[in-house]
C-alpha cells in the first residue's frame, strides 16, 4: 500500500513539469501581453516596454520559466502580474468556493447516479430502463452551459425563485446557500449523473450474470440482498473508479459554470488570467488543479484496493 | 422499505419547495445601497500608480479632485480647489483650496497634503503628465502654486483627472507605492469597506464629506461579473441595480422590461482605424483619403449598435458637441466610392491596392471587429481597395502586432479620449505622439500643438483647434469611424447620474426615487 502511494507521488513531479511547460508555452506564444491588462488597451508602446521590463517579461522565455520554477521550489506560486497579489492568496480565496460546488455536484451525481444505474440494470430491457437510458443520452449530449442558461431564464427570470448569479457560502445560512448553488450544482451534475448511471448499469449487469448470483437466487435469498449484497458489492470497484474520473471532470466543468453564474471560484480566475496572459496565475491554478486530479486518482486507487482484495 | 422511500422523497420535495417558494429579495431602495454590475474590477485604487482608464469611475467615488469639469463641455470647475488662476506668464498656476475638508482616515486636507500627493504622483513613474510641474509651492495653509518649466495649458485639465485626485498623506506614508491601491484614503463621498478580489467591492458613504447634500446613497456595492449575459440576468432579476456597460445585442430584452431603463450618453470616445504611415501603400496620403471616402460610416455605426443606439459618424477625433470640434469639417468624409477610386489611381495604383487590418474577433468592446471588417471589405471593393483582415482574440493582441511594426498597417481600435483635447492631438498626431507608430511628422502639427500649450485663452485655442482639425482631415493620420455613446442600463427606480462627455461614469450623485 505504501509502495503504491510512493509510486503515485513519484509520477506527480514529471507530470506536473510537463504540464507546466505546456501551459507556459501556450500562454507565451499568443500575442497580447499582461501589460495591456495593467495599462489598458490604449497603452503606449513605450509604456508596454516599461512594464515588461519591470515585470521581467523582456527576458528570454526559458529564463522566465526557470525563475518561476525557482520560486515554486521555495513554496511560492509567484505573484499576479496584473494586480500583484500572491497567487497562493488568490487560489486560497477561491478554492473553497469551487470545492464546495464540485463536491456538492459530486454528491448529487453519486446519490442519483448509482441508484438509477441499479434500477436500470434490475429492470434491464424494460420501459424504466429505456427511460433512464434516454435521460443519460441527453445528459451526456447537452452542453452544460446551455442548460445553465435555460435554467437561469426559467427559475431566475420567469419564476423569480432562484438568484441568477452569485455564491453564498454555507456559513451565510443553509437555505441561502442552497438557493445560490442549486442551479450551478444541478447543471454541473447532469453529465456526471449520466456517466455514473451508464457505468453502474453495465457493471451491475455484468455482476448479475455471474455464477455466484445465480447461486444466490437458487438459495432463495430475497431480491434486495441479491442485488445489493452480491451484485453491487462486486460492481463497486468499477463504479468507484468512474466516480473518481467524474470528480476530475467536475473540476474542469466548473470553469464554464462559474462564468455563467458569476461564481468567484477558481475556474473564473483561470479564464480571466488566460485572457490577460497573467501567466503566474495560469500556471499556479493549473498546477494546483493538476495536484488535485492526481490526488483524486490516488484516493480512488486506495479505496478500490481497500474494498477489492484482488487489486492489492 | 417502500414506505421509507416515499417518506424520504416527500421530505426532500418539501425541503426544496420551502427553499424555492420565497421569492428572492435583493438589494435596492430598501437598503439605499446601489448595486453596480461591472465587467472589470479596478486594477488599483491608487490614482498615482494605476494606468487603466477602466479604474477612473471607481476613483471618482473615493477621491475628489482639485478641479471638477462641467459635464457637458468638460471645462474646469471648482472642487477641492475653490478657484485657480494662471500667473507669471502662464508659468504658475495658483490654487485656492477649500477649507474644512477631511480625508477618510481623519487627516485634514490642506496645501501640504496637495504637495505630498502631487509629488507622490510624480515619483510613481507610472504617469508622466505632471512632470512639467517643477515645484509644488505651499504658499499658505490653503494656497498652493504649481510652477511649470514650459508652457503647459493642459495642467488645469490634468487636475480634473488622476493627477488632481488627492491622496491622504498619512496613507502615502503608511502604505506607499505597493499599498495605497488596496488601502485608499481620499476626500471623496464614499470610502472603501471591503474588497474581495474578482468578486465585489463595497463602499459606504463618508460621514464627514464636505458636500453632504450632493450625496443621497448610503453605499455603493460593485459586483464584478465578466460575462455579459450573466450580468444582464442579474439586472433583470433585480440582483444589481445598474450595469456599467451593455452590449447592444442585449438592449431589446432590457427595453421590454418595464422595471429597467436603457441609458445612452454621447462621449468623446470613438472607434478608429490607426494607421502605420510607414508601410506602403498607406504611407500615401491619397490612399488614406481614398480609404476614408471608401467607407460608409453610417452603415458601420448601425451595424455596431444593431440599430439600437444612435452613434455619430466621425471625420474628426473630437465629437461635434465638444468645443474643440470644427462643425464644417465634422461631416467631411461621406461615402463616395467613385472619388475613392479616383484617389487610388491618382496615388499611382491604377490596379488598386491591398491593405491589411487587424481587429478584435470578439463581439465586444470597443467594436464588433469581425462584423465591421466584413462590412468595410465590401464597401471598399468598388474603390479598388482590397481589405485583408487578421482577426485576433483580443484588442491587445492586435495592438501588439501593430506596434511591433509588422505588416499590420491598420488597427481597428478604440480611442477613449483624454481629459484635455490638447493631449488628444499631442498623443496621436504629433511627430512624438505615443500612438503615432511611424513618428512620420505631419506638416505644421507639432508647431500648432506648441501654440496650444502656450496659451490658456479659450478663443485663441479654438482657432488653433480649427487649424489642427483641417490638418487631420487632410492627412488622415487615423481613419475616424464613429463616436461611441456610453450605453448602460439601470433600474427604473435609480436616477441622479449626471451624463458627462468624458464617458466615464460618475456614480456619486445616484439616488433611488
Amino acid at each position: 500500500m505504501l509502495l503504491l502511494i510512493l509510486q503515485r507521488l513519484g509520477t506527480i513531479i514529471p507530470t506536473a513539469l510537463l504540464a507546466s511547460i505546456l501551459v507556459f508555452s501556450i500562454v507565451q506564444l499568443t500575442p497580447g501581453g499582461p501589460a495591456y491588462a495593467i495599462a489598458g488597451p490604449d497603452a503606449t508602446p513605450e509604456f508596454v516596454a516599461h512594464i515588461n521590463r519591470e515585470l521581467g517579461l523582456d527576458r528570454p522565455l526559458p529564463v522566465q520559466y526557470l525563475s518561476w520554477l525557482g520560486q515554486m521550489t521555495e513554496g511560492s506560486l509567484g505573484r499576479s502580474l496584473v494586480n500583484r497579489t500572491e497567487v497562493t492568496t488568490l487560489v486560497a480565496n477561491r478554492m473553497p468556493v469551487s470545492a464546495t460546488i464540485a463536491l456538492e455536484a459530486l454528491i448529487l451525481a453519486v446519490l442519483v447516479g448509482i441508484p438509477l444505474g441499479i434500477i436500470a440494470s434490475v429492470r434491464a430491457g424494460g420501459a424504466i430502463d429505456g427511460g433512464i437510458r434516454s435521460f443519460t443520452s441527453i445528459g451526456i449530449a447537452v452542453p452544460e452551459f446551455w442548460l445553465a442558461m435555460l435554467a437561469v431564464n426559467l427559475f431566475a427570470l420567469q419564476l423569480f425563485w432562484l438568484p441568477p448569479t452569485g455564491f453564498s457560502p454555507p456559513s451565510a445560512g443553509l437555505v441561502v446557500h442552497f438557493k445560490s448553488v442549486v442551479m450551478p450544482v444541478v447543471t454541473l451534475a447532469l453529465g456526471p449523473i449520466a456517466i455514473i448511471v451508464r457505468f453502474t448499469r453495465s457493471a451491475m449487469n455484468e455482476a448479475l450474470s455471474a455464477q455466484y448470483v445465480r447461486t444466490a437466487w437458487s438459495l432463495g435469498l430475497p431480491a434486495h440482498q441479491v442485488y445489493l449484497r452480491f451484485a453491487l458489492k462486486n460492481a463497486l470497484p468499477s463504479i468507484i473508479t468512474v466516480v473518481g474520473m467524474v470528480a476530475s471532470v467536475l473540476i474542469g466543468g466548473a470553469v464554464l459554470i462559474e462564468s455563467v453564474f458569476a461564481i468567484p471560484g477558481i475556474g473564473e480566475l483561470l479564464v480571466q488570467s488566460v485572457l490577460s496572459k497573467d501567466f503566474p496565475v495560469v500556471q499556479g491554478v493549473t498546477t494546483v488543479l493538476m495536484f488535485i486530479v492526481i490526488l483524486i486518482n490516488l484516493v480512488v486507487d486506495l479505496i478500490v484496493a481497500a474494498i477489492d482484495p484482488r487489486t492489492r | 422499505m417502500r414506505l421509507k422511500q416515499i417518506t424520504a422523497s416527500l421530505l426532500l420535495a418539501a425541503t426544496f419547495a420551502t427553499i424555492v417558494s420565497a421569492p428572492a429579495a435583493y438589494a435596492g431602495p430598501d437598503t439605499n445601497i446601489a448595486v453596480i454590475g461591472v465587467g472589470e474590477e479596478p486594477t488599483t485604487l491608487d490614482p498615482a500608480n494605476g494606468l487603466s482608464g477602466g479604474d477612473i469611475h471607481f476613483l471618482y467615488t473615493v477621491y475628489d479632485r482639485l478641479l471638477d469639469f462641467d459635464p457637458a463641455t468638460l471645462e474646469p470647475r471648482p472642487m477641492l480647489a475653490e478657484s485657480f488662476e494662471w500667473a507669471d506668464e502662464n508659468r504658475t498656476l495658483v490654487l485656492k483650496l477649500r477649507q474644512g475638508v477631511t480625508f477618510h482616515d481623519g487627516e485634514p486636507f490642506n496645501a501640504e497634503a496637495v504637495k505630498t500627493s502631487i509629488e507622490f504622483y510624480q515619483s510613481s513613474g507610472k504617469q508622466a503628465d505632471l512632470n512639467p510641474v517643477t515645484e509644488v509651492e505651499v504658499v499658505d495653509e490653503f494656497t498652493v502654486a504649481l510652477h511649470v518649466d514650459r508652457p503647459y495649458s493642459v495642467l488645469t485639465s490634468l487636475l480634473m483627472d488622476r493627477g488632481g485626485m488627492i491622496i491622504s498623506p498619512k496613507a502615502i506614508a503608511e502604505f506607499g507605492v505597493e499599498g495605497v491601491g488596496r488601502n485608499p484614503a481620499g476626500t471623496g463621498p464614499f470610502r472603501v469597506v471591503s474588497w474581495a478580489a474578482g468578486d465585489n467591492l463595497a463602499l459606504e458613504r463618508f460621514p464627514d464629506y464636505w458636500n453632504p447634500e450632493r450625496i443621497k446613497l448610503d453605499g455603493l456595492e460593485y459586483r464584478i461579473i465578466k460575462n455579459q449575459t450573466t450580468v444582464v440576468s442579474a439586472l433583470m432579476a433585480g440582483q444589481v441595480d445598474y450595469v456599467m456597460s451593455i452590449d447592444p445585442v442585449n438592449l431589446p430584452v432590457i427595453r421590454r422590461n418595464p422595471n429597467l431603463q436603457v441609458m445612452t450618453q454621447p462621449t468623446i470616445a470613438s472607434v478608429v482605424i490607426a494607421v502605420n504611415t510607414n508601410l506602403e501603400p498607406v504611407s500615401s496620403k491619397l490612399v488614406r483619403q481614398a480609404f476614408s471616402y471608401g467607407i460608409d460610416r453610417e452603415a458601420l455605426a448601425r451595424i455596431a449598435y444593431g440599430g439600437e443606439v444612435e452613434a455619430l459618424p466621425a471625420s474628426l477625433l473630437v465629437p461635434p458637441s465638444y468645443w474643440p470640434s470644427t462643425p464644417e469639417l465634422d461631416g467631411h468624409y461621406t461615402y463616395d466610392p467613385v472619388k475613392a477610386k479616383q484617389l487610388v489611381t491618382e496615388a499611382g495604383y491604377p490596379d488598386g491596392v491591398e491593405v491589411a487590418i487587424c481587429a478584435n474577433a470578439n463581439s465586444g468592446s470597443p467594436a464588433p471587429g469581425a462584423k465591421l471588417v466584413d462590412m468595410m471589405r465590401e464597401q471598399l471593393r468598388p474603390a479598388g481597395i482590397t481589405l485583408n483582415g487578421e482577426m485576433l482574440a483580443t484588442g491587445a493582441a492586435c495592438i501588439e502586432l501593430y506596434n511591433g511594426q509588422q505588416a499590420i498597417m491598420l488597427n481597428l481600435a478604440g480611442w477613449s479620449g483624454r481629459p484635455s483635447p490638447i493631449m488628444t492631438y499631442q498623443q496621436t498626431f504629433t511627430s512624438y505622439a505615443a500612438y503615432h507608430v511611424s513618428k512620420e511628422p505631419f506638416d505644421g502639427v507639432d508647431a500648432a500643438v506648441e501654440r496650444l500649450l502656450a496659451t490658456s485663452d479659450p478663443a485663441e485655442q479654438e482657432k488653433i483647434f480649427d487649424e489642427l482639425n483641417a490638418m487631420w482631415v487632410d492627412n488622415v493620420p487615423w481613419v475616424s469611424l464613429y463616436f461611441q455613446p456610453r450605453v448602460f442600463a439601470q433600474s427604473s427606480q435609480l436616477a441622479g447620474e449626471l451624463p458627462n462627455l468624458m464617458g466615464k461614469a460618475n456614480l456619486t450623485t445616484l439616488y433611488f426615487e
